[in-house]
Formats: structure tokens, C-alpha cells, sequence
């Protein structure tokens, strides 16, 4: 037993922001593992995520979520994956990979700050800051990019209509904390 | 010409021929205002002009409003300071431009023809020294024979240093157009992104068809116009369209395209310009009022992504060139016509046309239904079917002069007869808006029978509908917008809707190629902005000046604010009547964005201040906060530079501090910064081969290995440490300042220079929080955290290993056996969840030891003392050879800029290399960017054998000390040269020296 113990503690640690027709809200305690594949690895990667999540690979821009453990699985290129879960300890890259077994994982469990926006006014307030045209048409429910606002990079990912998980570089999550913020008050 | 209808309307007061003085008392009296009108309401609205308290009416422009209160001058010229009043009714204006707002809300030059009036609005005129009334730089206007085109290259020249001292501060001062309050602009700004099936620029009849066909048909659509009333000149005009009047169309129009949920509406917004791939620029204005934007962004620049442009932007009525032509009371006529109709703002009561054109007809019209007394229609044309019976007409005449200094008083006809009036309106013709279709070098065309440019070529995404594509009536004009938006709709695969083009008579329009009048002795203006006169065009002309953008720029005409928007066709025909060329011989210049100046402020959006960028912090920053750290910018990162203790008052002292209890015991450093890149896959180890000099696939699993790499021209890129995990898996380390630059490189190399080899590359930069444990008690430090399963010995964990583990309790770790500071050291990575406390519990961990932590500042002196290369070295002009590195390069394998590193020129032996330094009196301080001159040589470049790229006070040897580069230094150690500081006014004896001036065994860090 050490005498020491590390505390986690979250990027932002703001919980919930609320505006009006805009609630802003940081999710916390998930893991995301990185998962890259050489081109001889699809095929068995392909058959062990339906084995392990009964889902098939989503294409490149979109995701899938997982009705065995509602483990979502984002494509943002080709051959590579990120598996997005509630946490449930600190070694996620043993977890996948018992699961799925084929591939190279890297742990971004603590790489990103992982904000959710909500509300009618979502859009209206992404306008400001987001290159992506995010009309449902365009962007559709579970869609996913990635993109740049106020030269931070993001990961998009559309949950609902009306609601996005924006996801961005832990180091500078305050940064977009703040443009996000600025963005709800501007137009209100 | 069509039959117009009347609007029932008289002046309620007889017009003043003289303005009130009513200073600081409420003049209410709106002199020239008229009964009603089509869009002003009852409700008043209270503004200042020069201090003066004024009235006008809610949707009101700020000059319809001055106008209606007889404000004829509102302003001075810019070189002649001739009073001036306002021109125009729209963006083109080029006379009334005001300062609004005061102290850091004020702003020059705007024009008052495009601000919303508004609720305490203050306004001033500008370009005066004394009062707009008596302004004593007037005086110009009397020296007017020394001030022609390109005067202030001709004159001033002696004596020669008073260019700078005097004439040109004194011409600075006298000319420009408004004064800015020099204080931080209060007023926030934003950008934003839309993305549409198609744009329509412009809300007139052309765009209003357009926007309700392609709505209709359920296209995403944005409709933008620079006006906060859609409708363009139908809110200015009499027209009848679908049997109802134009203004009540359009608005019925808007009605229909706000209830679709397919259209955006965009008032106020001016589409500046045009870009490649179908992106258009938009500054929209949400608020003039100043006094209420309560933080909100006044201005927002929106950038366009459109798959489909319709061009709806109309056209801009020119003048004509006649004697004294730029008096106050002279308007363009159309203008007069709008602020009768849209205002019910009568400019003068005996107003005059001069026309060459139908058009300057229908505004005597519209006058004369109102009851205003039209002394007299001149028209340059000789064959001509128009006439009114109640209008004296001046067939094939034309106008010599004006008189009237403040306010036009007469005008000199050629045939010699005199005519009293106020107001004189002139029209020149219409010229299409083309700028938008020009941005991508498109080239307008001439076209005759309108007598002006159309749209040329343009991109195919583009198409120009309404008078913008020369179509000057209102029937085709409104047919051309239904016609464009279904060409857009089938491209786009959509069906049209089974609408039909609103329906309207086209007026007659026939015009002529009128320009200037010949006769007229006195000056005659082209250029109302800038000053220019036709007599400028000639002399610009006639001294070489020929192309006319060389005239542009020789003359200063079509500058500025208004960009020419009413001058510049009036002047290339000018020149090309002096040139004997055609127009379209002659030629435009080039039409480029912004069509509507835009501020700097919304250029920069929300980037000001400490929103100038993005900041990256570390994941112990609070601790380092709570360590009272003094934090210093390494990129976008903030760094802890060194942590002051109480009663330490100079840096020196916490950074000496720092080293020295490093040596001694420990230190702990955040070193999270760094970039740490994963490398996986089968090839992995062969792709580090590739990209570093030296050799990676020999390394064993477990060990760190020190890296150099090179760009393509054989110079450093980066260096730092990699260590291997696993067969297939490696952790590489970059610089700070190369992580971003050094992954790109990386990226670069594995998808087009090694495609083949199977890499997979992520940052894991944000991952890990790391942090360096430092000094000859880190170990024991260490092993008091680090779970007791693993042995981190030195027989068990020796120099430059690395290995996964666990500390305080089963929380995963990375920890490297690495030194940067050449003591025995550690750098130790936990996820950065755990970073802030990680940091905490090095520091009570580390308490037995007296820990301390250190930042950049201890951090670099301890390189320096080592002898370890860093950014200074690393600055992208320097060879592995220079740094003393070259046995890194290995010869049994190729490596990215192996070839280009064997140039001569960078083998030679008498090239700079990497030593250290230090001054003969120890007392005295080295400073970086010294030059090293050989001891009693001059100081001079040919003399020059190198320069001091880092320096530091060594707390360890207690004198400063210094690395840098000189020729064949390897060869040199113990000789003495001068480092000289030519700007600081330095120099310093300074002995050459081994760079390790530390351990230069490096028995410590192996201990």
C-alpha cells in the first residue's frame, strides 16, 4: 500500500453552464482509446467489433453506438477508430483490446475535454465559431468530423438535432470553454 | 416614360433658404420634411449634429434626418475644404462623411447616407480647421492653381530636410478624412460561418424575385442586402408591381420569405467580396447604436459558403462633369428622388435637373407630384420626345457654372442664361454594380446601348440578375431574378415552383453618352471625395500617367471610402476623351474586395486582447499557481518560469536557488509540454531509422535513446529523446516549440516518403502529464510514490531506461531514466487527470529531501552548464556538424537529409561549432547574440567568427557562462576573444571553453 494517492480532476470542472435556450455541460468519467489499423487488419477488426458490440464499422464521418455496452465508435478516417465508453478503470487500452485484439491503441482518455451543447440555440451559437455547415441535412444525427473553431481543434460529433459532444485538447479546453461562452452570449 | 403615381403629400412648412441657428435648444422644426412618407413612423427620434439637438423620425438615415432639418453643408472636401453637402442617398455617398460617437466610441468617415438613425446619436463634421461654417484651411481652395493632381510631388522639395520635419506633418495634418480617438475601441466584434444552396446579394426587386423563386422551391437561401430596409429603389420609386406600389411589394415580398424556414434574411449586411470556391464575405451590422450594444458584438463578419451566387446588387447613378459642380444643393438625382419618395425629405423648393438621360425626368416627376417647384429640366440630348408643359425645358443644353457658396444658389446655362434655384439634381446615367463579379479578375464589358459596364465572364457558380446585369427597367429587371433563381434550382436538381415573375411596365430608359461639359471654364468635378477634377485627369494624362490605373494612383481618383463608386467611370471617360480611346479601350481598374470598407475591428472578431489566441495550460497549473509560480508564454503554453519564495525579490534569487537545491537534493519539473508522439506498427522502428541520423531498430525494448533529426536540407530540425515500450510500440519526445511542427514531419514522411511502411502515429501529448525529477535524491523521492513492485534501481533501472508502472496505488505511469539537467534523473508521466495532484505529491513526498520545485529559467541554466543544446541552437541554421554532433549521423543506413548534409560547404573545417564560453573577469555579465571578433581585430562583418547563442549565471560555478558558435571552436578551447554587443555597447574578453561545464564525464546522471 503507498502512502500516496493521485485525485483525478476533470479539465474544465465546470459541470453545467446554463443560457438561455443553450445549456452547456462537460462530460466527465469517459474513456477513449484510439484504435489504428493496418490494411490487412480490417477484415478481422470488422468481424471482432461485431462479435464484441454486435455492430458494424460506421463510416468515415459518422458513429455508431453499441447496444450490447453503449460504447460509441467514431470514424474520423479511414483505418482509424476512437472507442468512446463510461469509464471503468484506469487502463482502457486493456479493456479494448481484450475485446477486439487486432490493431495499435493509444489511451486519449485524457487528451480531450469533452464539452455537450445543447438547446435550441446550439446552432446559432456554433455558427459563430464552427467552419461546418451543420444544417441536419448536411451533418446528420450521429455524424462526426473533425474541424477547427477559433484555431483550436474539435471533434464534432451530432447526438440530436439540436445537441452536439464537442470535443477539444484538454491543455486548452479553458481557451474553448471561454469561446463557447462568448459564442451563448453573443447571441443572445 | 410610364405614368407614375402621385403620392398625395405637400411640405408642410416652407422651406428655409437659410439654416436656424438653434444651437443646444431643440430645433423640432424639420423644415424640409413633407407630410408622410412610405416607411417613416410617428416616432421621434432625438441626435446631435456638431452639438446641435436635432429631431427626425425611426427609420430615418442619419442624412435623410439632417437633410429634413435643411443641414445642407454637413462637411469639408478633402483637399480644398469646399463646403459640401450630402450627395448621394446611399453607400456611394462620397460628401457626407461624419465622426458618430464620442471619446472611444468615436468613429470617423462614416457615411451618414448608410447609419440608422438612432436614439442620442451623436454626429459631427469632419475635415475642418474652426467651424464647418468658417473653416481656415478654405484658404486651400483660393491656392487651388498649386494644388493640382500629384502636387506634393512637384513642390516641397527645398530645402530638403524640412520634407520630414515640416511639410509633411503639416500636409498630414491638414488633409485626411476624420480623426480616430487613439483609445481601445469599446465595441465588441464576431465572425461566424453560413453555408446556403444559394446567396443573393442584394434585396431589391432583382433579389426579391430571385429570393422567392428559389425559396419557393425550397432552396436554402440567404438574401442579404447592405440597407436595413429590403427593397432597394422600390422603396425610392413610384413603380407598381403585381398592381400594387413597388415599397409594398417588396414588403409583402419579405413577409412571404420570412415565414420560410429555407430563407435567411439578412438586412444590413454588406457583401464586401467575392472568393474562390463560392465563398463570399459579409459584414452584417446589428447595431449602429453605440450607446446600447450592451456587450453584444456590434458587427459580425460572416464568411459565405454558397453553391450558387445570384448578383443582385443594382447599379449607382453617375454624375456629370460641369463647372463649380460640387456645391451643396447638388445631388445626384435619383438621390432627390429617394428622399421625396422613401423620406418625405424635400432637399431644396426650387430645384433644377440636368440630365442626359430619361431618368433625371422621372425625378422632376415625382417632384412635381409633390407639389415642389421644378424650375427647369436641362437635357443634354437634342433629340428628344419628352416634355411637360408645367416645366420650363432646356433641350441640347447644358450647365456651365454654379454660384452659391454654402448652399447652390443659380446655375449658368450654356446658352448664357442664369436660373435661381437650391437644389440641383444631376444625372449622369446608372452604372451596374459589377465589383462582386470582378473579385475573381473578371472583366466587366462595355455595353452601348446603356452606356456603361456590365458583368463579363463569370465564375459558374455565379449569375448576375436586375440592373446589375445592365437590365435598367423594372419589368425585365424583376423577370431576370425568377429567371436566374430557376437556372439555380434545376442545377441544383430541385423543381420550380409554378410561379410566374412578378409583373411590372419597364420604364423608358433610353440615355446618352454624355460625360463633361467642354464649355465650362471653372473646375469641374469627377471625384467629390478625393478632389479631382477633370483638369487633374488632363494634367495626369498629359505628364504620362496613361493607363488608368496609373491615373488612379497619380491622382487619387476612385479612392478611398466611396472607392469611386460615383466617379470612376465619369473619369476613365474623361481620360479617354483626352487619350482618343474608346472607353472599353481604356478600361477599368481592377475591381478587388472590400466593396463596403469594413472595420479592422471586425477583421479581428473576437481576437483582442488576451483573445488574441488560445492558451494551453498543463495540468498542474493550479499547484504551480498555488506555488505562487511566475508563469512566462512558450508558444501558446504557459510555463512556470521559477517559483519566488517569500522575500525572494529578484528572479535571480528563486532561479539560483532553484539550481543550486537541485544539485544538491531534488527538483521537480513540469516538463508536460514537450511533445510526445506515439509511434506503432510493424515498421515502426525502421521508420524511426528513416526520419532520425541515428540508428532506432537496434534499440531494446526498455531503453531511451537521444535522437537528432534532420530537415530535407541537412540542417537540425529537432531533437529529443525515444523510447521503445514495446517491439512495435515507441514514445518519441520533440521540443516544446517543434511538437506541432515536428508530428507534421513525421506525417509527411510516413504518407509520401515511406508509404509502404506500416506506421501509425497519434500525439499523446495531452495525455500524459510529465514532470522531471531531478537531483541525487530522486530516486528515494521517486520510490516513496512508485508502487512497490517496481525496482527502479540503478542495477535494475539504469541510465536512459524506460518502462511502464503504477504509483500511488495502481495509477498507470511511464517512467524514463533521462536528464536533461545532468544530474540522475527521471521524467515521469501520469494520465493528466492525476497531473495537478502528481505534482502535489512529488512535492510532499519530496519534502524529506527540502524538494523544490523549478522552472524554465533553472531548467535552462542547468543545460547551459551541461552543455545540452536547446532552441537557441536549434534555430534552423544550424548542421548536426556545427553542434558537434556529426558522429550521429550514421553511414550505414540513409535517414531524411542525409544527402543535402554533405554539402561542402557545411563540412568544412573552418565552419562555426558549438563550444562554451566564459568572460576572462568573471564579474562581468555575458549576453546572448554577442559576435566573437578575434582579439585585436576590428569589430566589423568581415572580421565576424560567430556569435553567443545562450547565457546564464551559473549559480554552480558562481560567474556567468555562455554557449555559441565560432569557427573551428573544437580547435580553439583557451583562446581568448572579444564577444561584442555593437547594440548593447559591449565587449567582453571571454575565454573558449568545453561546452559540458558541469560533470563533463556525466558520472552523475549514471550514479
Amino acid at each position: 500500500m503507498n502512502n500516496f494517492n493521485l485525485v483525478a480532476e476533470p479539465p474544465l470542472g465546470f459541470n453545467q453552464k446554463k443560457f438561455k435556450n443553450l445549456i452547456l455541460f462537460e462530460e466527465l468519467e469517459f474513456s477513449l482509446i484510439s484504435v489504428s489499423l493496418s490494411d490487412n487488419h480490417y477484415t478481422l477488426f470488422k468481424k471482432n467489433i461485431f462479435k464484441s458490440f454486435k455492430l458494424d464499422l460506421p463510416k468515415v464521418g459518422s458513429t455508431k453506438i453499441s447496444t450490447v455496452d453503449n460504447t460509441k465508435i467514431i470514424a474520423l478516417q479511414p483505418n482509424q477508430y476512437l472507442f468512446m465508453y463510461k469509464r471503468i478503470s484506469d487502463f482502457p487500452v486493456d479493456e479494448i483490446k481484450s475485446n477486439v485484439g487486432i490493431g495499435y491503441y493509444s489511451d486519449q482518455s485524457d487528451s480531450w475535454s469533452i464539452i455537450k451543447i445543447s438547446g435550441e440555440n446550439t446552432i446559432p451559437a456554433l455558427e459563430r465559431i464552427c467552419p461546418i455547415d451543420l444544417s441536419i441535412e448536411k451533418f446528420k444525427i450521429d455524424g462526426a468530423s473533425r474541424t477547427q473553431m477559433e484555431h483550436l481543434s474539435v471533434i464534432l460529433i451530432r447526438i440530436a438535432v439540436n445537441e452536439f459532444i464537442l470535443m477539444s485538447p484538454r491543455s486548452s479546453s479553458h481557451s474553448f470553454y471561454h469561446i463557447l461562452t462568448q459564442s451563448a452570449q453573443n447571441i443572445l | 416614360m410610364n405614368k407614375l403615381n402621385p403620392i398625395e403629400d405637400n411640405i408642410i412648412q416652407k422651406n428655409q433658404s437659410k439654416q436656424t441657428p438653434a444651437k443646444l435648444e431643440l430645433n423640432n422644426h424639420q423644415i424640409n420634411r413633407l407630410k408622410s412618407g412610405k416607411i417613416l413612423n410617428n416616432k421621434k427620434i432625438s441626435f446631435k449634429f456638431n452639438e446641435e439637438k436635432l429631431q427626425g423620425y425611426e427609420g430615418d438615415t442619419l442624412s435623410s434626418a439632417l437633410l429634413a432639418n435643411n443641414k445642407i453643408v454637413v462637411g469639408r472636401s478633402f483637399k480644398y475644404h469646399r463646403p459640401r453637402g450630402i450627395f448621394s442617398a446611399g453607400t456611394e455617398e462620397p460628401n457626407a462623411l461624419l465622426e458618430i460617437g464620442k471619446n472611444e466610441y468615436q468613429e470617423p468617415n462614416v457615411k451618414a447616407t448608410t447609419i440608422k438613425l438612432f436614439e442620442g446619436l451623436e454626429s459631427r463634421s469632419q475635415n475642418h480647421l474652426g467651424s464647418l461654417n468658417f473653416d481656415l484651411l478654405a484658404i486651400n481652395d483660393f491656392l487651388h492653381p498649386f494644388l493640382s493632381a500629384g502636387f506634393y510631388y512637384k513642390t516641397f522639395m527645398w530645402p530638403k530636410s524640412f520634407w520630414e520635419k515640416f511639410y509633411e506633418p503639416a500636409i498630414r495634418r491638414a488633409a485626411g478624412l476624420g480623426s480616430l480617438s487613439g483609445m481601445p475601441d469599446p465595441s465588441t466584434y464576431d465572425k461566424g460561418f453560413l453555408h446556403c444552396d444559394v446567396l443573393i446579394v442584394g434585396g431589391g426587386p432583382a433579389g426579391l424575385s430571385a429570393a422567392l423563386e428559389a425559396g419557393r422551391a425550397n432552396l436554402k437561401v440567404i438574401i442579404a442586402d447592405d440597407d436595413f430596409l429590403f427593397g432597394g429603389r422600390l422603396n425610392s420609386e413610384n413603380f407598381i408591381i403585381d398592381d400594387q406600389i413597388g415599397s409594398e411589394w417588396s414588403k409583402k415580398s419579405v413577409e412571404e420569405l420570412s415565414n420560410m424556414s429555407n430563407v435567411r434574411i439578412m438586412p444590413r449586411t454588406s457583401i464586401y467580396g467575392s472568393f474562390d470556391h463560392g465563398i463570399f464575405g459579409g459584414l452584417e451590422i446589428k447595431y449602429d447604436n453605440y450607446i446600447d450594444q450592451i456587450g453584444k458584438p456590434r458587427q459580425i463578419l460572416w464568411k459565405i459558403y454558397t453553391k450558387f451566387a445570384i448578383i443582385c446588387t443594382g447599379s449607382t447613378e453617375r454624375s456629370i462633369a460641369f463647372g463649380n459642380n460640387d456645391r451643396p444643393g447638388i445631388m445626384l438625382s435619383g438621390a432627390i428622388r429617394s428622399y421625396v419618395n422613401r423620406w418625405s425629405v424635400c432637399p431644396g423648393k426650387n430645384v433644377v435637373i440636368f440630365t442626359n438621360n430619361d431618368d433625371g425626368w422621372r425625378t422632376a416627376q415625382d417632384l412635381k407630384n409633390k407639389n415642389i417647384n421644378i424650375k427647369a429640366i436641362i437635357d443634354s440630348r437634342k433629340n428628344i420626345n419628352l416634355n411637360d408643359k408645367e416645366i420650363p425645358i432646356f433641350k441640347n443644353t447644358s450647365i456651365i457654372d454654379t454660384s452659391g457658396r454654402k448652399q447652390i444658389s443659380s446655375v449658368t446655362l450654356s446658352s448664357g442664361e442664369v436660373l435661381k434655384c437650391d437644389c440641383l439634381g444631376v444625372s449622369g446615367g446608372w452604372n451596374p454594380n459589377v465589383h462582386l463579379t470582378c473579385h475573381q479578375r473578371g472583366k466587366p464589358i462595355w455595353e452601348k446601348s446603356i452606356n456603361a459596364f456590365i458583368p463579363g465572364k463569370t465564375p459558374s457558380n455565379m449569375l448576375v440578375a436586375g440592373t446589375a446585369a445592365g437590365l435598367l427597367q423594372l419589368g425585365e429587371n424583376l423577370k431576370s431574378g425568377h429567371t436566374k433563381a430557376q437556372q439555380v434550382i434545376l442545377s441544383l436538381g430541385f423543381k420550380c415552383s409554378s410561379s410566374t415573375p412578378p409583373k411590372a411596365e419597364n420604364e423608358s430608359a433610353n440615355n446618352s453618352s454624355f460625360w463633361h461639359v467642354g464649355a465650362s471654364k471653372k473646375r469641374s468635378w469627377v471625384d467629390l471625395q478625393n478632389d479631382v477634377t477633370t483638369k487633374d485627369i488632363k494634367i495626369s494624362y498629359e505628364e504620362g500617367f496613361r493607363s488608368v490605373e496609373h491615373l488612379k494612383r497619380y491622382s487619387t481618383l476612385g479612392m478611398a471610402t466611396d472607392q469611386g463608386k460615383t466617379s470612376n467611370i465619369l473619369g476613365l471617360a474623361v481620360l479617354a476623351e483626352y487619350s482618343g480611346k474608346s472607353i472599353p479601350d481604356t478600361g477599368t481598374t481592377i475591381f478587388r474586395p472590400p466593396y463596403n470598407p469594413v472595420p479592422i475591428g471586425a477583421f479581428a472578431g473576437r481576437s483582442r486582447g488576451k483573445e488574441f489566441k488560445p492558451v494551453r495550460l498543463t495540468p498542474s497549473h493550479k499547484e504551480a499557481e498555488n506555488l505562487s509560480a511566475t508563469f512566462v508564454e512558450a508558444g501558446l503554453w504557459l510555463r512556470a518560469q521559477w517559483y519566488p519564495l517569500k522575500g525572494e525579490t529578484h528572479w535571480r534569487e528563486s532561479v539560483d536557488r532553484e539550481v543550486i537545491q537541485t544539485r544538491k537534493s531534488v527538483g521537480v519539473c513540469d516538463v508536460t509540454t514537450l511533445g510526445k508522439i506515439d509511434i506503432q506498427g510493424q515498421d515502426a522502428a525502421e521508420f524511426l531509422d528513416c526520419v532520425y541520423t541515428n540508428g532506432f531498430s537496434k534499440l531494446d525494448v526498455g531503453k531511451v535513446r537521444y535522437g537528432l533529426m534532420l530537415r530535407e536540407d541537412g540542417m537540425v530540425m529537432d531533437d529529443g529523446t525515444t523510447a521503445r515500450f514495446d517491439l512495435n510500440h515507441f514514445v518519441m519526445t520533440t521540443t516544446t516549440a517543434n511538437a506541432v511542427n515536428v508530428f507534421r514531419h513525421l506525417e509527411f514522411c510516413r504518407q509520401c516518403l515511406y508509404p509502404n511502411l506500416d506506421v501509425h502515429l497519434i500525439s499523446a501529448t495531452e495525455q500524459w502529464a510529465q514532470f522531471a525529477v531531478a537531483g541525487p535524491n530522486s530516486r528515494k523521492l521517486l520510490e516513496k510514490i512508485i508502487d512497490k513492485e517496481y525496482d527502479i534501481s540503478n542495477l535494475n533501472f539504469p541510465y536512459m531506461g524506460c518502462k511502464k508502472i503504477t504509483v500511488c496505488n495502481n495509477i498507470p505511469a511511464r517512467l524514463f531514466r533521462i536528464s536533461f539537467s545532468g544530474e540522475l534523473a527521471y521524467e515521469i508521466a501520469v494520465p493528466s487527470r492525476y497531473g495537478n495532484s502528481m505534482f502535489k505529491v512529488l512535492m510532499d513526498a519530496g519534502s524529506e529531501f527540502n524538494v523544490v520545485a523549478y522552472g524554465t529559467e533553472a531548467l535552462g541554466v542547468m543545460r547551459i552548464e551541461k552543455g545540452h543544446a536547446a532552441g537557441n541552437e536549434l534555430n534552423g541554421q544550424t548542421t548536426a556538424q556545427n553542434l558537434g554532433l556529426e558522429k550521429m549521423m550514421s553511414k550505414k543506413k540513409d535517414f531524411v537529409g542525409n544527402i543535402l548534409a554533405k554539402r561542402s560547404e557545411l563540412n568544412k573545417e573552418s565552419i562555426v561549432k558549438l563550444v562554451g564560453f566564459k568572460p576572462v573577469n568573471k564579474e562581468i555579465e555575458l549576453k546572448a547574440g554577442a559576435h566573437f571578433i578575434s582579439l585585436g581585430k576590428e569589430t566589423c562583418t568581415k572580421n565576424d567568427e560567430g556569435w553567443m547563442s545562450s547565457v546564464a549565471f551559473s549559480p554552480s560555478l558562481n560567474h556567468s557562462i555562455g554557449l555559441g558558435f565560432i569557427k573551428n571552436g573544437n580547435n580553439r578551447i583557451g583562446e581568448i576573444v572579444n564577444a561584442v554587443d555593437p547594440l548593447r555597447k559591449s565587449n567582453v574578453e571571454v575565454e573558449i571553453v568545453s561546452p559540458h561545464f558541469l560533470d563533463p564525464e556525466g558520472e552523475r546522471l549514471r550514479e
